[in-house]
């Protein structure tokens, strides 16, 4: 279980991005944190992460624990190595490497040599699109290739809890359906999921549990259904009837934060 | 034709030399993004152990125990930096090379001495008729080590995790990192794999027709330089492209006697390819870097 606690984080020491956000990410669970820009919501993936060095920034106080085990002070290979990985924002997928060898640095963070190679064979099973393309230049695949390939990339390290961070962004409505989809067959594989996301929808449609940030404090929070029916989230991320019909293809999720 | 032949058979043996060192600046810039002002030390380093063991130890056992100082001499340089200056300006490390680079040639200038020492390779000025071109066993023997060890290290770069680990951090270090690559670890290797090429290419830059090795094949060895710039600063294959093309410049140059505002043009040779090549394609032959940032 990932536990976060009165987590205050700046950048420089002088910007303070988190003012004592707490969460969890229980064994299993698929969490959504929800947050326009600004909200601390990238910030919060980078301490859980350990690349908030490379961001100049620095933890102030509070704790991120992981079964227990506090995070702080890691360096990122290290967090992955325990089982965190993250998809980062943007894809950022090595487009002058191949598929294959896209795959195989994912694969880097991996325990051992047998763990790579299931984790490779689930990948392409689960990616038949990713399979037929291994030798090519990754930067060649569209948008949606590019995402599946940064979340294959990121289940190379066989990961106990994948964080996505604005998995959806710049992808067509029915792609983001599709990552959805592939969010739900990652869970139910038993890998517990912290899912960052301005595209609400998709996101309360696809967690049980979501956070609402809000300039770097934790302004709503309790089960995505709820959630998802408060008057607040209703006007600040899911608009009106007419977009969320948009950005929901399947019928099934529809019903479920509706209800 | 004889001697275009010759100029041309010497100006590779040459240019695969340059090549092993221009591999070196570029697998540290690719793994650091900074430019090693010390190379042509570390190149100096290596090449004084191996000739101060002539002698004493078989010519391999002191080749690879060169190699492996120059290695660790490298890798001290990273973990300088890396300890306390990781998150440093990359052109303020790259001017702590330069420092680096003014201790230790200082340091083996002192004790060269005057002499300029022979690195005892077994192949001595022996001079092989190849037909077409006549070449010294050394130099012939240069070019097949070089090729030998390029064909190694593009294997291991393509294939190896290492290889991946460089490729994928070069391209996107925090990407790299979050997919758990250990970048101490990788960029470690490249200096100590630049430390080795560079120890290696020592033997052949002194071997016969040079006397031997003194402090002042540094000079040497940092045209070198020119040649990474021209194939790209971020390019393995440029190094190579950008190598042999000053290697052969230089031979054909200095072989016909060219003269250019009273001196030999192949003393500046590596420089004016470098210009003019740059003022085509500015970031170099087979460079990227600039491209992508577009």
């Amino acid at each position: 279980m990932l536990e976060v606690r009165e987590l205050h984080v700046s950048y420089g020491g002088v910007v303070r991005a988190l003012r004592g956000i707490s969460l969890e990410v229980p064994d299993g669970g698929v969490v959504a944190v929800l947050g326009g820009n600004g909200a601390g919501k990238s910030t919060l993936l980078r301490t859980v992460s350990s690349t908030l060095r490379l961001h100049r920034g620095a933890v102030v106080s509070g704790t991120v624990t992981w079964d227990g085990r506090s995070l702080r002070g890691l360096d990122a290979a290290e967090t992955v190595r325990r089982g965190i990985v993250q998809v980062p924002e943007g894809r950022r997928i090595f487009g002058r490497l191949s598929v294959d060898e896209n795959l195989k640095a994912g694969g880097l963070g991996a325990r051992d040599k047998r763990t790579r190679g299931a984790a490779r064979d689930r990948v392409y099973a689960m990616f038949p699109m990713l399979a037929e393309r291994k030798g090519l230049r990754a930067g060649l695949l569209s948008g949606g290739q590019q995402q599946m390939l940064a979340i294959g990339r990121a289940l190379m390290a066989a990961p106990r809890l994948l964080i996505l961070d604005e998995p959806s962004l710049g992808l067509a409505p029915q792609v983001v359906g599709q990552v959805g989809q592939v969010i739900r067959d990652i869970n139910a594989a038993g890998t517990a999921v912290l899912l960052v996301e301005q595209n609400a929808t998709m996101a309360l449609g696809v967690a049980a549990t979501a956070y609402v940030l809000d300039v770097g404090e934790v302004s709503l929070s309790g089960p995505a259904a709820e959630l998802a029916a408060t008057d607040d989230v209703q006007r600040l991320y899911l608009g009106d009837g007419s977009t969320t019909a948009v950005a929901v293809p399947t019928g099934a999720t529809l019903s479920r934060w509706q209800g | 034709m004889t001697d275009f032949l010759n100029y041309l058979v010497n100006g590779i043996s040459l240019g695969g030399t340059y090549a092993l060192i221009a591999l070196g600046f570029v697998v540290v810039f690719k793994a650091t993004e900074v430019v090693n002002f010390a190379h042509g030390s570390l190149l100096v380093l290596g090449g004084y152990v191996i000739a101060r063991l002539a002698g004493d130890v078989p010519f391999v056992v002191a080749v690879l125990l060169g190699c492996l100082v120059a290695a660790v001499g490298a890798v001290l340089v990273e973990r300088l930096y890396s300890w306390r200056l990781r998150d440093s300006n990359v052109n303020a490390l790259a001017i702590l090379t330069i420092g680096i680079d003014i201790l230790l040639i200082t340091e083996l200038t002192r004790r060269f001495g005057p002499d300029i020492l022979p690195t005892g390779d077994p192949w001595g000025n022996a001079v092989v008729d190849l037909g077409i071109a006549k070449i010294a066993q050394a130099r012939l023997v240069g070019i097949g080590v070089t090729a030998v060890l390029l064909v190694a290290f593009f294997v291991a770069f393509k294939y190896s995790s290492w290889g991946i680990a460089m490729r994928a951090g070069a391209e996107d270090g925090e990407a790299a990192a979050l997919m758990g690559v250990r970048r101490g670890r990788v960029t470690m290797t490249a200096w100590a794999v630049a430390g080795v090429l560079a120890a290696v290419a020592a033997v052949f830059l002194c071997a016969f027709p040079t006397p031997g090795i003194d402090a002042s094949v540094r000079q040497t060895a940092l045209r070198a330089f020119p040649a990474a710039i021209l194939g790209g600063l971020d390019s393995t294959a440029g190094a190579v492209v950008g190598g042999l093309a000053i290697g052969i410049a230089e031979a054909m140059t200095g072989g016909y006697g060219v003269r250019l505002a009273g001196g030999n043009l192949n003393d500046v040779v590596p420089y004016l390819v470098m210009l003019v090549v740059l003022l085509v394609r500015p970031s170099g032959l087979l460079g990227t870097r600039e491209l992508t940032r577009v």
